[in-house]
């Protein structure tokens, strides 16, 4: 049943990749939800971070300005300013950048905008770049130290000025104290602020020039990004940086910059690919298990279907029918044989009740033999030939049934099943047995009738010598019909047991003819004739059995043919055969009657045949002794015009002599 | 006369009979089968039959059958003679009507009580 594999493994296959691809898909989704949280945790936490720097930074500058503000208010600063003192102003500026080691510069700069005094004192060093003069012209306008930046301090170290006017009493600006102070060295950039993984911080002025990272050896890294619009977007490329960033930002309260907060979306994804990567192992994982379990499944249910064709294969083969019901009288199985005898298909049958499909007409026991063993729990065996199975078309079949119960391992009933044997032969057979007792009965009581009615009535009545006589006579011939009777049931009985014993030898045909017939010839002198037997070839054969059956055909010859008829026995030799001929010219037969004539017991109707005493055996025994020496018999006839008997026997071979028992 | 018909394919059954009733001045008719004993039933009309249950051609229980559907022959009795002896057939025999049942080998001394019982009471 190849064909059965195919679709259980086509079914493990689909069912196999269904479950991958769910794994799969809810893999994939989950790895997406994942990214996308972390993405937004990245983002949040960068943004907080942003936050937390910008406000650190913020601080960090207000307390550089209070300090620049200390420092403008000193009076030594006026003095210094007033009789512009040289070399006052450069102590002044070296004492300062000892004092306050955070400021990597100071410069006093006179009202025109002119450096006085400078430290470290490589004026040409200090930036004279469009920032640092900046810082001195918005000191003109405002009273406050303003904050300017980003711009290069000295060694191209990137930070902030911050310049204030120093004033007279009377408010006149005399001059400006300008510092300079690192990016670099914004504590919270430092130590405070954790980067995230593979990240780095940018304080951009709010253009987008970015101040560099904490990092005092890197270059600084100009942004064209414009922070209000590049601000709340979660992920976005950032020119001079690779790939896409997660970027969080914040303003410095007080102050026209940003702090931005980047990290590579890979490195923020990172978990996320953890996550991933686990997952594809799980899914591989959990893929190779079920395919292993698929694997086994399938070869389990190969097992069961081969266990099941082959369970099936038996049932069909047997000869029987048999069926098969689970615990409640319904068809689980039926094999080919009972398909046939009940006319119902397998597939029609499973799941009915058992007495849907077999219908069982009983002549003297009700109940289904299969339902009474579920019933009973104990096997039900069918007796006699009395049951008959009833097909769909309404055929009958007379069957016996042998049925028990199914019990599992615990001894849990857990069905029946039946076998239903054709015994039409045997029911045949039993009839036939049965016939033939009557027969026999009849055949034996009929001289008992005689021998104990005469007896009787001479026992008891007086009876005149005339008819005692009779009475005796019929006594008498009826004791002898009995002995023969007898002697012929033996002699069937003996051939029907295959327990006669033969012995072949060559046989003179003429020689046994006159010694079975001498008294038949004498009896029936102007009647019998032997004719063509001299000359004739040995035969193999049973000496008494030839005998026997020559004198059989003859009397029956001369008793079913009237007085006076002749009856001739003649030989012929044909091939490697002798034919012996018995011809009688009585009243023949039909042909039914012909070929009926060797059955036991079979006696013509006739009325001359029935008017003559004869036990219907006597061609029964002659033809079986024939076939007992390898030879055939057959009778025809006409009916009216006698009848012949053939007999055909081997021819002897030289010197062919043989024992066989 | 009393008029007994005893049918039977036995020549010696026959004559058996013939010999037990000889004495009684019974009128014996003969008949050798089931066709000739329903023949001789109408046409001699015996006040009993003795039938043989196995004859050629119809039966003993046929032959019984018939003459007690038949109104002439109806009031006829029928005593079976049968070589079988189960009950099957004493039932089958008293189903077709028969008036008595006897199973051989018989006593005709019973048998002779049996048909003088009949024709006693009927003379």
């Amino acid at each position: 049943m190849a064909s059965e594999r195919k679709p259980v493994n086509r079914l493990g296959l689909l069912a196999l990749i269904v479950l991958v691809v769910l794994i799969g898909v809810t893999g994939a989704w989950q790895v997406l939800e994942t990214r996308r949280g972390i993405g937004q945790q990245a983002q949040a936490g960068n943004t907080a971070l942003a936050r937390a720097a910008a406000s650190a930074i913020g601080t960090e500058i207000e307390t550089q300005v209070d300090r620049t503000r200390f420092m403008l208010a000193r009076p030594e600063l006026h003095e210094i300013f007033l009789e512009r003192d040289g070399e006052r102003a450069q102590q002044a500026v070296d004492f300062i950048g000892v004092l306050y080691p955070d400021f990597v510069s100071a410069a006093m700069i006179d009202a025109d905008g002119d450096v006085i005094a400078a430290w470290p004192a490589r004026p040409e060093v200090i930036g004279g770049d469009a920032s640092s003069e900046e810082g001195v012209r918005r000191a003109r306008e405002v009273s406050a130290p303003v904050v300017t930046g980003p711009v290069v301090l000295r060694h191209g170290v990137q930070g902030i000025h911050i310049t204030g006017g120093v004033r007279t009493f009377d408010g006149r600006r005399i001059g400006f104290l300008r510092l300079g102070f690192p990016v670099a060295r914004f504590q919270a950039l430092r130590a405070d602020i954790g980067v995230p993984n593979e990240g780095s911080l940018f304080l951009l002025e709010a253009g987008g020039r970015s101040f560099g990272t904490p990092d005092e050896e890197s270059t600084s890294v100009m942004l064209p990004v414009e922070a209000e619009r590049a601000h709340g977007q979660s992920v976005a490329r950032l020119p001079g940086l690779e790939g896409e960033r997660i970027v969080g930002w914040a303003r410095v309260p007080n102050f026209d910059w940003v702090v931005a907060v980047e990290q590579p979306l890979a490195a923020a994804l990172r978990p996320a690919t953890a996550v991933a990567t686990r997952m594809g192992f799980i899914v591989l994982l959990v893929s190779m298990v079920a395919a292993i379990a698929a694997g086994f499944v399938a070869r389990l249910l190969r097992k069961l279907t081969r266990e099941r064709n082959r369970s099936t294969a038996i049932l069909d083969s047997l000869a029987d029918g048999a069926v098969t019901t689970d615990a409640r009288g319904r068809i689980r199985t039926m094999n080919t044989t009972m398909e046939g005898y009940t006319g119902w298909t397998r597939a029609e049958a499973f799941g009915r009740p058992l007495s849907d499909v077999v219908t069982i007409a009983d002549e003297e026991v009700q109940g289904d033999p299969l339902l009474l063993a579920i019933e009973d729990g104990r096997p039900v065996v069918s007796r006699g030939y009395t049951r008959s199975l009833v097909a769909r078309d309404g055929r009958l079949t007379k069957i016996g049934v042998n049925a028990a119960p199914i019990t599992d391992g615990d001894g849990r009933m857990i069905g029946g099943v039946a076998l239903y044997r054709d015994v039409s032969f045997e029911s045949e057979l039993d009839q036939m047995k049965t016939g033939l007792v009557s027969t026999v009965s009849h055949e034996l009581r009929t001289p008992l009738t005689m021998i104990q009615g005469f007896s009787e009535l001479l026992l008891e009545r007086d009876v005149d010598r005339k008819r005692a006589r009779e009475a005796v006579q019929y006594i008498n011939s009826s004791a002898q019909r009995l002995s023969r009777l007898i002697e012929d049931l033996l002699q069937v009985s003996h051939l029907d047991a295959g327990r006669v014993p033969v012995r072949l030898a060559p046989v003179d045909v003429a020689e046994a003819a006159e010694e079975a017939l001498g008294p038949f010839l004498r009896r029936y002198t102007d009647r019998l004739f032997l004719t063509d037997l001299q000359g004739l070839p040995p035969i193999v054969g049973d000496r008494d059995m030839v005998t026997r059956i020559l004198t059989n055909l003859v009397s029956n010859a001369v008793k079913y043919s009237p007085e006076g008829t002749r009856v001739e026995v003649r030989g012929r030799r044909d091939g490697d055969r002798v034919i012996l001929e018995v011809v009688d010219r009585g009243i023949g037969m039909t042909s039914d009657e012909a070929a009926r004539l060797f059955e036991k017991f079979f006696r013509s109707t006739h009325p001359d045949v029935q008017r003559v005493s004869g036990t219907g055996l006597g061609l029964y025994i002659t033809r079986g002794l024939v076939q007992l020496q390898g030879g055939t018999i057959w009778a025809s006839s006409q009916p009216g015009s006698g009848a012949t008997f053939t007999v055909a026997l081997p021819v002897a071979a030289a010197d062919e002599a043989k024992e066989r028992v | 006369m009393k008029k007994l018909l005893i049918a039977d394919d036995e020549p010696g059954v026959r004559a058996l009979v013939r010999m037990t009733l000889l004495s009684e001045s019974y009128e014996i008719i003969e008949a050798t089968d089931g066709r000739e004993a329903l023949e001789c039933a109408r046409d001699d009309r015996p006040s009993m039959v003795l039938l043989d249950v196995m004859m050629p051609g119809p039966s003993g229980f046929d032959v019984c059958r018939e003459l007690k559907s038949d109104p002439a022959t109806a009031a006829i009795t029928v005593v079976m003679l049968t070589a079988q002896a189960q009950d099957y057939d004493r039932d089958r025999g008293l189903a077709v009507g028969a008036d008595a049942y006897f199973t051989k080998p018989f006593s005709p001394v019973a048998l002779l009580k049996k048909v003088d019982e009949v024709f006693g009471g009927s003379f």
